[in-house]
């Protein structure tokens, strides 16, 4: 398995050669010799073309943080399960895009929704957001409740899609 | 630990032409090894792709540790058989790192003959269950084949190393506690079902994945019923209701992902410990090997040059280094464990034969691996060596070294004839494992010899049936047979018959016997004991 | 820091703090200086919070929603009551300027560390505390105040300026606050503001104001104990994003001598108008040409208050206490003396380069900034989930030096220095904005962000430093160190490797 991990979108594969002294890499198929001492669990020191540099690392679960030249950068390792196995197709899971509140919601499960219909409303650093019907359908399940707050990426409603309009084409 | 001191000059004339020799030679070699490896006809490479499959070896990475090595065994398998249409005996062993722990996988190659099984297959794969058995290694089946070979059935099946030999083995390293992972890529047919069905732990592709011991059209003929791949032995079934299979996976980049899980949950064995030493590289440069190693066999070189490019730091401890001076013994570190190294420097005598047994006693007293260089013509012949007893001496030797305790290792440098092939830890004898170079040879004696003989009796026999080849006839018999010989004792052919594990690059010597070492010593060494050695 | 006077007798039984965060933690430190007995509250989302450790007693209460419980007036009064608590100390936000809680605490006979209720009701409510102001002869922005629903609204307005701003009436920390650019826009603007103003304040009431698109931000610190008010110098605040201030600085680079004792002199007027007692901001909006205008009073401790401790050396909080204890001042305003410059920068759990949309996460590792007049106020600790519960802001970092270059400078380096692992902060575009030509020369105005967006994005990294961040995450990563470590040797030293 080779490991890949995700920065501000790009995905990079680190891919180890050796481990001496030194660490050989395979980095986006560029080799790169690195010292890597680890200091204690959260710091160690690392050595790249001569120059050493401070490192502070943490991870919680697939994403690791680490803080280096005087900046934050934030990885997510992509995960071996799902690559290749992620489900397909457009999808009609309405999933937060921003940590918020939910102020009202205007559909009920087994309602029939047309896309772009307003689904609910959620809040998120003082601004409304209203959230949007993904594909037409009907909703078949809403993860929230008026008042919750929720994080990042929850899912907020999911959708079914028709099946019947399949002649129209546009 | 004194650095051997070189004598070779890469400038010279000699080391120039050995090794443009040499290197031609490894071209070659390589060249067939990767056509070996990924040379197939479209079709099969088509439907592959048609049913949603991997190749093989891209399996095989996506399996193995990053950064880790993986020692291939017999990759030219079957070269020289079934006209060469079944490369590498349509499977992939070899002990590799997975979840960081060490493995020896065995692995379908279903881009040949929809990895059907030929006689040699089934040679191959029980070899590397054997290396397995013999070093306490846990096994990753990748299973996708279509069984048996039915046209060469009486070759595979009936005989005590054969395709039961292959069951047979999982049984002994369940026994062991050898772990066992079965990842179902296809389908896996009546004898074939027993490979997950006698492992630990088994995961299965949905859709490409069954196990069955009769498929549906056997079912069919021989009880009526109707029924699909999928509800007699597909992935659902398996893991839901039977129990067969154990983890389901919607594809197989996650059959390899869960499979890696499971080997991760495996308790890590302790290694029987041996003195080690912080690696080091070797001092002279491993590629001089190619300049070292003759273009002629019967030219003489010295084998000390040769573990200078192996060994640690290039160092070695020779033993006895004015007794028996035929017959070279020292130890030295490999990828820092300590072996006691065994290299020819030409025929075996009555001194060399014994210095040889006392210095593998002295590695079995002390827990030291022992490797072989085999370059050897055999045992020294003649009146006085018969009176003074050559016969016992090789016997003392051969005794000591196939009795030995401690695991051995065999590396073809160059000829190995006749009994020197005994005495030096040959294919018979039991070495872990046992690796050729490409420009070596095997054989009962030496070509010229044999062709030779060959002549004389081809000549005899013609003169018999009222004949009397002339000189013209008589070149052209020997140039037959010398053809002939010289194709059997190559080591494409020791390979291809998986007399040996695989033929190396010369350079990749050391890597290989590293591997081999770490691998050995998951399975205890026992105490030294011998048979009866004729003093 | 702090003015030094011997106390024999604390100014307090014991002090409630009604808040939570750095600034619960602030006022925690203070009144331990003063030897005053503290009692924490906590929600039981913060239970792991420093601040129930260190105060002397802490008591969780509860709510539908964290933020409804530290509201909830009635549940903290019974706790004071319990507990024998004499004052309460409410922090910003939260019930900070809640005239209501003033006057029930009065009534069970607890001290509120602020104003009285009747400033906090005046200007609490901004129409009615521009008006007041307006009638005493300071500057107010032009403006329109009058029921939106009255015939005249639309006609006063359109003699108007634009742009505009339309303001809830009893809003704060911009919240209700909207641009309107045109005629056209107005009439939606008005109806969406008055809808949020009623459903965040209850109070359905906006007014318009003509915006300034290239002001400043200015404001005056106050300090009043009934009798006496005297000013704490400015601070520049025109750093905004959304309305909220995201950096901070004591003395504005803007002012001279003359601007700025003109500016002090009139906040210390409105404050005494208005009687004023405890601390409080006047905030003034502050034009290229020179003029300034009143824009609200904030009759409490400013969550940028560290930049004038720093300057002037005092301890705001200290006096707030001492003050509400019924002390005089102890602080003429000759003693007030300005010394150097200092910079706050708000860390705030937010994607600055992304609209500032909040961030979720755990606080993972943590390692605070720290040196010569460097104050870091925080309240975050190892474990600390950070939700949208409550307000983004996670720290400030207050730096002091002679001069504001280097003031910023130890700014910067602090940032680069804070190490902030498991949720994603500003701490960048805090950096960005330091670092920009026009903040570096005091060019600044409320619209800096939105004028130098452009500059104020996320740099990728550079070649190396991307090899360098890939290579310490793969060194880091759990998952492959404990593969490493498992693995056994000599296999990772011969590495990649084919025969």
């Amino acid at each position: 398995m080779q490991p890949k991990y995700l920065l501000n979108d790009n995905s990079h594969t680190v891919t180890p050669v050796r481990r001496n002294d030194t660490v050989t890499l395979s980095i986006d198929d560029q080799l790169v010799t690195v010292g890597y001492r680890r200091l204690n669990s959260h710091e160690a020191e690392l050595t790249l073309k001569g120059k050493v540099r401070t490192v502070y690392v943490a991870q919680d679960e697939y994403k690791l943080y680490l803080h280096l030249d005087g900046k934050v950068w934030q990885l997510d390792r992509l995960n071996e399960f799902s690559e290749g196995s992620a489900g397909g197709a457009s999808s009609g899971s309405i999933n937060a895009p921003m940590p918020g509140v939910v102020i009202e919601i205007y559909s009920e499960v087994g309602q029939t929704v047309t896309q772009g219909d307003t689904v609910m409303l959620i809040e998120s650093m003082k601004l409304q957001t209203e959230i949007k019907a993904s594909i037409s359908g009907v909703i078949q399940s809403i993860g929230v409740e008026p008042g919750s707050n929720f994080n990042k990426g929850i899912l907020l409603a999911e959708i079914e899609a028709e099946e019947t309009n399949t002649e129209s084409e546009e | 630990m004194r650095r051997i001191q070189s004598q070779i000059n890469t400038n010279s004339a000699d080391f120039k032409q050995f090794k443009e020799h040499n290197l031609k030679i490894i071209a070659e070699f390589k060249q067939k090894q990767h056509d070996a490896r990924y040379t197939r006809p479209d079709r099969d490479l088509q439907r592959l792709k048609k049913q949603n499959k991997m190749m093989p070896r891209d399996r095989l990475e996506l399996l193995l540790d990053p950064g880790t090595p993986f020692l291939e065994f017999s990759s030219l398998a079957a070269n020289m058989a079934y006209d060469g249409k079944v490369p590498s005996a349509s499977c992939i062993t070899g002990i590799g790192i997975v979840g960081g722990r060490e493995v020896v996988i065995n692995a379908s190659d279903s881009s040949v003959k929809g990895g059907a099984w030929y006689p040699l297959s089934v040679k191959k794969i029980v070899r590397a269950l054997d290396i397995a058995i013999e070093n306490r290694l846990p096994v990753i089946h990748m299973c996708d084949s279509a069984g048996g070979f039915l046209p060469m059935q009486s070759d595979l099946f009936g005989d005590k190393y054969m395709a039961g030999r292959m069951f047979r083995n999982q049984t002994q390293l369940s026994k062991l506690g050898c772990k066992q992972l079965s990842l179902v890529f296809g389908h896996c047919t009546a004898g074939g079902a027993y490979i997950p069905g006698l492992s630990d732990y088994s995961v299965i592709v949905e859709g490409t994945g069954a196990v069955f011991l009769g498929g549906p059209p056997l079912v069919k003929a021989a009880t009526g019923e109707d029924v699909s791949v999928d509800d007699l032995g597909g992935a659902r079934m398996h893991t839901t209701i039977s129990g067969v299979c154990d983890y389901y996976a919607n594809n197989e980049p996650e059959a390899i992902a869960i499979g890696r899980e499971i080997v991760m949950q495996w308790e890590q064995p302790k290694k029987f410990d041996i003195q080690r030493e912080t690696p080091e590289d070797p001092y002279y440069d491993p590629t001089d090997l190619y300049g070292i190693v003759p273009d002629d066999i019967k030219k003489q070189f010295d084998v000390r040059e040769v573990i200078a490019r192996i060994v640690d730091g290039s160092r070695f401890s020779e033993y006895q280094p004015n007794y028996g001076e035929t017959m070279v013994c020292g130890f030295a570190n490999i990828w820092g464990y300590k072996v006691g190294i065994l290299g020819n420097n030409g025929v075996l005598f009555n001194d060399s034969s014994l210095k040889a047994a006392h210095f593998m006693q002295l590695c079995n007293q002390n827990h030291v691996p022992l490797v072989f260089l085999q370059n050897i013509t055999g045992y020294m012949i003649g009146k006085e060596y018969e009176q003074r007893g050559i016969t016992k001496d090789g016997a003392k030797m051969l005794m000591v070294q196939a009795c030995s305790e401690v695991p051995k290792f065999t590396i073809m440098t160059n000829g190995s004839f006749g009994a020197g092939n005994y005495g030096m830890c040959g294919r018979s004898f039991d070495a872990r494992t046992l690796f050729s170079w490409p420009q070596s040879q095997i054989s009962v004696m030496g070509s010229d010899q044999a062709a030779n003989t060959l002549v004389t009796i081809k000549v005899a026999q013609l003169k018999r049936q009222g004949m009397d080849p002339d000189a013209q006839q008589l070149e052209q018999v020997r140039a037959e047979v010398l053809s002939n010989y010289e194709n059997q004792t190559s080591a494409y052919y020791t390979s291809s018959e998986i007399w040996d594990d695989g033929i190396i690059d010369p350079v990749d010597t050391r890597n290989a016997l590293g591997i081999s070492l770490t691998a050995s010593l998951n399975a205890p060494f026992g105490d030294p004991r011998y048979g009866v050695l004729r003093l | 820091m702090t003015t030094e006077t011997t106390i024999e007798q604390p100014l307090f039984k014991k002090v409630l703090i009604a808040n939570r965060g750095e600034i619960a933690l602030r006022i925690l430190r203070c009144l331990q200086s003063l030897e005053i007995p503290s009692v924490a509250i906590y929600h039981y989302s913060e239970e792991r919070s420093p601040l129930l450790t260190q105060a002397d007693e802490a008591i969780e209460i509860i709510g539908d929603s964290p933020s409804a419980a530290y509201l909830d007036v009635a549940q903290i009064i019974e706790i004071c009551q319990r507990l024998g608590v004499d004052a309460v100390h409410p922090g910003y936000g939260f019930l900070s300027e809640n005239a209501k809680f003033a006057v029930a605490l009065a009534e069970a006979g607890i001290q509120f560390i602020g104003p009285t209720h009747q400033s906090i009701d005046l200007m609490g409510d901004k129409i009615n505390s521009r008006n007041f102001v307006a009638e005493r002869g300071f500057p107010v922005p032009p403006s329109v105040t009058m029921d939106a629903d009255s015939p005249e609204f639309i006609d006063a307005i359109k003699e108007m300026t634009f742009p505009l701003v339309v303001k809830a009436s009893a809003g704060g920390g911009g919240k209700g606050m909207s641009i309107v650019n045109s005629i056209d826009e107005l009439e939606a603007t008005l109806r969406v503001a008055a809808s949020e103003a009623e459903k965040y304040f209850g109070d359905k009431r906006v007014y318009v104001e003509r915006y300034f698109e290239s002001a400043r931000h200015i404001e005056v610190q106050v300090l009043g104990d009934g009798k006496t008010v005297i000013h704490l110098g400015e601070r520049e605040c025109s750093i905004q994003r959304r309305f909220q201030k995201v950096i901070e600085e004591a003395p504005s680079p803007a002012l001279d001598q003359t601007k700025r004792k003109e500016l002090c002199e009139a906040a210390v007027g409105i404050a005494q108008a208005a009687n004023y007692t405890s601390v409080g901001t006047v905030e003034f909006l502050y034009t290229p040409q020179g003029e300034f205008f009143f824009l609200e009073m904030n009759t409490r401790i400013q969550v940028e208050h560290p930049v004038t401790e720093m300057v002037y050396g005092v301890d705001l909080i200290a006096a707030q206490i001492k003050v509400a204890a019924g002390l005089p001042l102890d602080l003429a305003q000759a003693d007030i003396v300005m010394n150097g410059h200092a910079i706050e920068c708000r860390l705030c759990a937010e994607d600055a380069f992304n609209n500032f949309i909040p961030e979720t996460g755990k606080v993972l590792f943590l390692k605070e900034p720290a040196g010569e007049g460097i104050r870091f106020d925080s309240s975050l600790y190892s474990g600390q989930d950070i939700t949208t519960s409550f307000d983004p802001m996670l720290a400030k970092l207050v730096v002091h030096a002679a001069t504001r270059e280097e003031a910023i400078a130890g700014a910067i380096q602090g940032l680069k220095d804070l190490v902030l692992l498991g949720v994603n902060s500003n701490c960048e575009f805090l950096i960005k904005v330091l670092e920009h030509p026009a903040f570096l020369s005091g060019d600044i105005d409320t619209g800096f962000i939105n004028t130098y967006s452009e500059d104020l994005t996320a740099n990728g990294p550079e070649k190396d430093q991307l090899q360098a961040v890939l290579s310490a995450t793969y060194l880091s990563d759990r998952e492959t160190t404990l593969l490493n470590d498992a693995t056994p040797q000599p296999y990772t030293a011969i590495g990649h490797w084919r025969n």
